[in-house]
């Protein structure tokens, strides 16, 4: 067992807290804890409210992120767009609905990056979302599984993520959210569609956060290309952003 | 109808009747001819021959023809190839007759007709197999019987006939056969397989079996094999790697790339997994490289850790290894097209077909720069895309209305589909679609639709479309999902 030594500076107590030092600790601790490397490109949402809970101010590269609910879609597509190179995206071959490039376009990820994978059940969408992770070619891979992944499966995928630095989300299109089996991905996210146009996010579970749970309701940006949160106010009745009309 | 060794001996041949046959040798065994098996036997023989040349074809019911041009000096000569071959044959239980000549033709009269296995010169030829029957010239039996009526036994009686007669009188095809066994015309023959034209051969003293060996072998192999294709500045697109067992069986493994390469890690990655579910048997004794399908690859520059090209090769490394277990029709990039229709927008084009595409930026043709222009004009006039959903269904799905359609066309307030139940709550539209008239569109058929974006109670969006206008009853479906 590989212990984390550190010189501790010699007047403690009143001293300010020393921010690199307090840096480095936490990497070294993260070192221990993660097999592989450390990677220091984490994507960001950009809503600083968002960000500055989650360990690495952001979703964490190199790791494998669960995200449910009803609009998953739209959520990794943003994720995506964030992000530069190919995205391979695994779907179950059984799948009616594909990705639809003018739409993903509108969240600003370039359709051309996108390739897809149609795989015949759980075992080849893990094997190929595997294979992904593992490979440093793809900047994020994609798998939407029919069903929950396990922990076992979910500790390989997340050994893969960090040994090819590549981030992996696992969509779970209207997954149950109430009960999950205990997994070993970096977070777990719920993401459902709000009334005009936004989404619903909430963070069921990240490790290393300093908040168990939280809930925010964000948007798409078409100026920025980030998220930014939706004021509580906005939902009165009346003309949104999105152009629809109250029936 | 053949018989065997022992038959011959006891007096029978091919040719003569079952009942004579049981008079002749009461306990004769009889067996019912099976011409698709002796077929298939026949055509797996011939793949086991590839260990001498990677030309060989199978020749009517009862022979094999190999081209051994370039070939014999692996073995050791003509003559050696000859005597292992029929070594070969007779170890795996099959009596055969062999002839090397140098034309088909002559080569089949001599391997029927001949005492012994022969190698007859090109010079030599002639009077070789002057002495011959005729049949040995591939002749119909209406034509041997009619020319032995003549007195014309063999096929040097022929050589002093003049031609023309000759061939008004026993047929143009009876002259030709004679011409293509002298040489004087030559003979095509198709092999059985593509003769892949870059080839990579090994042979072993000892037959190997263990998997290690064979991955050595096999990285032998590749070393070879992308040495020629980098010297031929091409690339490889489809390998196949041969595994001629010491039973006689051939085993072959084939792998794919979805952009040409002759990066030999790469494709030893690629066969690696195929190996595994590989059976030696009682051991390998030749291993045969090719590549059937090759493409231009200008010279290489992967080698370079770290640059700009590095990213996009790896991916075309990651995507053979997918292509390879899934199947590369299962490998799909979204390509835009220019049209109105939402199926037409996109095409799901398969990674291995596409080309490296001309990036706009670097084409300086001005044909190429109008067409961009126009793509660019195109997505503007689409105004936002935001008006395109996320998720297209391949086939829309029809919904079920619960209360009446609205009266000025909006979708009905109530409706089910996928067994769920959505109560309109804010809708958008319609924004009208008509099907582009010089299509022929089967999906289209019901005329122009109206499109609206709808969101229900819980803040689902979907795409709805309303099915032709006017009179007839309405049918909405679902075409899109927006989150």
């Amino acid at each position: 067992m590989p212990i984390a030594t550190l010189a501790l500076p010699d007047q403690t107590g009143t001293r300010p807290v020393n921010r690199d030092l307090l840096a480095d600790l936490r990497r070294q601790v993260a070192g221990l804890e993660r097999t592989g490397q450390v990677t220091e490109d984490t994507v960001a949402f950009g809503v600083p409210e968002i960000d500055c809970h989650l360990p690495d101010g952001g979703l964490a590269g190199g790791a494998v992120h669960e995200v449910f609910g009803r609009a998953v879609t739209g959520f990794a597509a943003s994720i995506a767009a964030r992000l530069d190179g190919p995205v391979l995206w695994c779907l179950d071959a059984s799948r009616r609905e594909d990705p639809y490039g003018p739409g993903l376009k509108a969240l600003g990820f370039n359709p051309e990056r996108l390739v897809l994978a149609r795989c015949h059940g759980l075992k080849e969408i893990l094997w190929t979302m595997e294979e992904g992770l593992r490979s440093t070619a793809p900047s994020l891979v994609i798998a939407e599984p029919e069903a929950n992944i396990g922990l076992i499966e979910s500790r390989r995928l997340q050994l893969a993520a960090e040994a090819g630095g590549t981030l992996g989300l696992i969509l779970r299109d209207g997954g149950e959210v109430g009960r999950l089996a205990p997994s070993a991905v970096a977070s777990r996210w719920q993401v459902d569609p709000t009334s005009g146009g936004g989404w619903h996010l909430t963070l069921r579970r990240c490790r290393g956060a300093t908040i168990s749970r939280d809930e925010w309701k964000v948007r798409y940006n078409d100026a920025t290309g980030y998220l930014a949160l939706v004021a509580e106010t906005g939902d009165r009745p009346g003309a949104t952003a999105d152009g629809l009309c109250p029936v | 109808m053949a018989v065997d060794g022992a038959a011959a001996a006891a007096g029978l041949s091919a040719g003569i009747s079952l009942a004579d046959a049981r008079t002749l040798v009461p306990d004769v065994i009889v067996q019912p001819d099976n011409p698709a098996k002796t077929a298939t036997l026949l055509a797996r023989l011939a793949d086991w021959c590839g260990r001498y040349t990677p030309w060989t074809s199978v020749d009517g019911e009862d022979g094999i023809w190999l081209d051994i041009a370039g070939c014999a000096h692996l073995f050791g000569g003509e003559a050696a190839l000859l005597k292992d071959l029929l070594t070969r044959l007779s170890h795996l239980g099959f009596s055969a007759q062999a002839a090397l000549a140098s034309t088909p033709g002559a080569a089949w009269a001599l391997a029927r007709f001949a005492d012994e296995a022969v190698i007859v010169e090109e010079n030599e030829t002639r009077w070789r197999i002057a002495s011959l029957p005729v049949t040995g010239l591939r002749l119909t039996t209406e034509v041997v019987s009619s020319l032995s009526r003549l007195g014309l036994r063999q096929i040097g009686d022929l050589y002093s006939l003049p031609r023309a007669p000759f061939a008004a009188r026993f047929g143009e095809e009876t002259a030709r056969r004679l011409d293509q066994a002298l040489g004087r015309v030559s003979e095509p023959i198709s092999p059985r397989r593509h003769v892949a034209p870059f080839r990579s051969r090994i042979a072993f003293v000892e037959p190997i079996g263990h998997a290690d060996d064979i991955t050595r072998g096999l990285d032998h192999l590749l070393e070879g094999l992308c040495d020629q294709l980098s010297r031929a500045t091409r690339g490889g697109r489809r390998l196949e790697l041969t595994l001629f067992r010491i039973d006689g069986s051939v085993q072959e493994v084939v792998v794919g790339t979805a952009r040409a390469t002759r990066a030999v890690p790469h494709l030893a990655h690629l066969f690696r997994e195929h190996l595994t579910m590989l059976d030696p048997g009682f051991g390998v004794e030749t291993m045969i490289l090719s590549a059937p399908s090759t493409e231009k690859l200008e010279a290489d520059q992967t080698t370079l850790k770290g640059e700009v090209g590095d990213a996009t090769e790896s991916m075309g490394t990651l995507l053979d290894r997918l292509g390879n277990r899934l199947g590369f029709g299962r490998l799909h990039s979204l390509q835009p097209v220019e049209s109105h229709l939402p199926e037409c927008t996109q095409r799901l084009m398969p990674v291995s077909l596409e080309r490296q595409r001309p990036s706009p930026r670097l084409s300086p043709t001005s044909g190429r720069k109008g067409k961009y222009a126009s793509l660019a004009s195109l997505r503007e006039r689409e105004g936002s895309c935001a008006e395109r959903p996320i998720r297209l269904l391949s086939y829309p799905e029809r919904i079920m209305p619960i209360t009446p359609e609205e009266g000025d066309g909006a979708p009905p307030s109530v409706f089910r589909w996928r067994r769920e139940l959505y109560q309109l709550r804010r809708i958008e539209g319609p924004e009208r679609i008509a099907p582009e008239w010089w299509r022929q569109d089967q999906d289209w058929a019901g005329g122009m639709r109206n499109y609206w974006r709808i969101e229900d109670a819980e803040g689902r969006r979907l795409w709805l479309y309303r099915e032709g206008s006017g009179a007839e009853e309405s049918r909405w479906f679902v075409h899109g999902l927006f989150a």
